[in-house]
């Protein structure tokens, strides 16, 4: 079948390490490159969606500021869209959701963008007294956010003979490729390689994960436009053309809450065997890879899935992987931009405009979003009937 | 592997008697009040399915997902079980727990049960005594008046 859709645009807004600067004007800017590099004006945008989440809980949520939604980019630039999508989770289903409308005919230029805000204080603080849900038997014991990840993949590590220095050799990987993205907070703010070293002796979170696991909280924006196969050749001279796509839901078994390392690396398995056959192409035809990295080990778990890795290799694979990995360098790279990253590095890999990162002769470019549950996947490629 | 943290002091885990002002569980909501009334009563059980048998954790799932019946019993279970895995938290995130850090949150799978897993801080453990695959077995801590929360530790091998 041949691809429906494909990216002709990207853009950001400068990233921030806080609320510097309104993150509604940081959207605004970051929609606006991504239209001109379309080669379009505001006015052409017909379609609209985002996943406004917050990182963590806000006292009081005001649009344009603490999140930005579909609302006021749709004011801001003055659009009158046929179509748009607030509704979703993560970027990554924001995506795949304005990729079905243009497929469908819904609009014609769809803008998918994405904007974090980061404001003052300690990230991620919670005051409970009470817990709710399963959650009775998580905060009540002191397990937050990074806790159930740290267990799993502690897990996995033992049982596969994992190394910290594995994951080191990936965390140092993606900070020196992000020094080589324009966009990276790093580059932009402190431009210097990390060391084994400085890794090893890294201040604990929740062990086996320390700061350098975890991604750098940014205020700032990113952007991309969708438009149909055949209106992207009259626009573009190389569209990253939507292959295929697949998403993820929460899996858990029979028994309950996914806290294992198998139930992470199943979630991720059952998401990449639905890319796979979508697309008919299969794990040894990828020439670079964007797997999301909000912690470093997420990604040891989707090499797993995606069948990148043999079966519990994971860690083993992403020391040492075996096509280009996280060429944007990710948001351990670049600052945590909840994947509109990845999004943007793998449709320039086969758009061939990735610059200093550009992988030689990259035609089918991986990228997933998300953990291994609630996440997306997408392979470009710069032909519409690979 | 080894862990490349500070060392824990063996008070540091004295969580039980030292965590003022826990999360409480709400004990209200009729989804997991029959288990908090039997943790109450020291009790460790899980919700089974009354039509299909099916057992599962935590019972914050309103229908059974093997047959989508809503009927269910709480059945005692055999605490006793091993280590899964385990994370040092250092990191201050709960308000609570800030002057335990650092603390451990483990969690054990139950031998009656495969696939069941529960969370815990392993009270009275040193870090030296954690391993993967150690034994455990429950007991109960008061975290507040009449709210009480299951808890492991690690059973001594060859003392019985």
């Amino acid at each position: 079948m041949s691809a429906r859709a494909a990216v002709i645009g990207i853009g950001f807004s400068k990233l921030y390490r806080r609320a510097e600067v309104p993150l509604g004007k940081l959207a605004v800017d970051a929609a606006l490159a991504a239209i001109a590099d379309a080669g379009l004006r505001p006015g052409d945008i017909d379609g609209v969606a985002t996943a406004p989440v917050h990182p963590a809980a806000l006292p009081q949520a005001v649009d344009g500021v603490s999140f930005v939604g579909v609302d006021f980019m749709i004011k801001a630039l003055k659009l009158d869209p046929a179509w748009n999508d607030e509704g979703t989770f993560l970027v990554m289903q924001s995506f795949e959701s304005a990729v079905h409308a243009v497929a469908a005919g819904t609009c014609t230029h769809a803008l998918v963008f994405r904007a974090l805000h980061n404001p003052s204080g300690r990230y991620g603080r919670m005051d409970i007294r009470t817990a709710y849900g399963p959650d009775q038997w998580y905060s009540t014991y002191g397990s937050s956010g990074s806790t159930a990840i740290a267990q799993s993949f502690h897990r996995y590590m033992h049982d596969f003979g994992g190394t910290k220095e594995m994951l080191g050799e990936f965390v140092l990987r993606n900070r020196r490729v992000g020094l080589k993205n324009p966009i990276s907070w790093w580059r932009n703010n402190r431009p210097g390689e990390l060391t084994m070293d400085e890794y090893l002796n890294d201040r604990i979170v929740s062990y086996p994960l320390g700061v350098l696991d975890c991604d750098l909280p940014i205020q700032g924006a990113g952007a991309v436009v969708i438009t149909s196969a055949e209106r992207a050749r009259d626009l573009v001279a190389a569209p990253a053309y939507v292959t295929a796509m697949s998403y993820s839901p929460e899996f858990f078994s029979w028994v309950g809450y996914p806290d294992t390392w198998e139930s992470n690396v199943e979630a991720g398995r059952r998401m990449g065997d639905h890319l796979w056959l979508n697309s008919g192409v299969g794990p040894a035809d990828i020439d670079v890879a964007n797997l999301y990295d909000g912690f470093s080990c997420n990604v040891a778990f989707m090499a797993d899935s995606m069948r990148l890795s043999e079966p519990g290799q994971g860690l083993q694979w992403i020391a040492h992987p075996s096509i280009p990995l996280n060429t944007s360098g990710g948001n351990l790279g670049n600052g945590r931009l909840h994947g509109v990253i990845h999004l943007a590095d793998g449709a320039e890999q086969v758009m061939g405009r990735a610059g200093e990162r550009q992988v030689d002769g990259a035609r089918l470019s991986l990228v997933t979003v998300g953990g291994t549950h609630h996440a997306g996947a997408v392979i470009f490629s710069d032909d519409p009937d690979i | 592997m080894s862990y490349l943290g500070p060392d824990l002091r063996d008070d540091d885990f004295d969580v039980a008697a030292g965590v003022v002002g826990r999360p409480i569980p709400d004990t209200r909501d009729p989804l997991t009040a029959r288990f908090w009334e039997a943790a109450n009563r020291e009790q460790l059980t899980l919700r089974r399915c009354s039509d299909c048998g099916t057992v599962s954790h935590p019972p914050v799932f309103g229908v059974c997902i093997e047959c989508q019946s809503d009927e269910f019993v709480f059945v005692p279970v055999s605490g006793a079980g091993r280590v899964y895995s385990y994370a040092v938290i250092h990191d201050q995130r709960i308000a609570a727990f800030d002057q335990y850090v650092p603390y451990v949150v483990a969690s054990i799978e139950l031998d009656e049960v495969p696939g069941i897993f529960f969370q815990t801080n392993l009270p009275g453990a040193s870090l030296n005594d954690i391993r993967f695959d150690a034994r455990v077995d429950v007991f109960f801590e008061e975290i507040a008046p009449d709210v009480r929360i299951p808890q492991w530790r690690l059973v001594q091998e060859g003392l019985r």
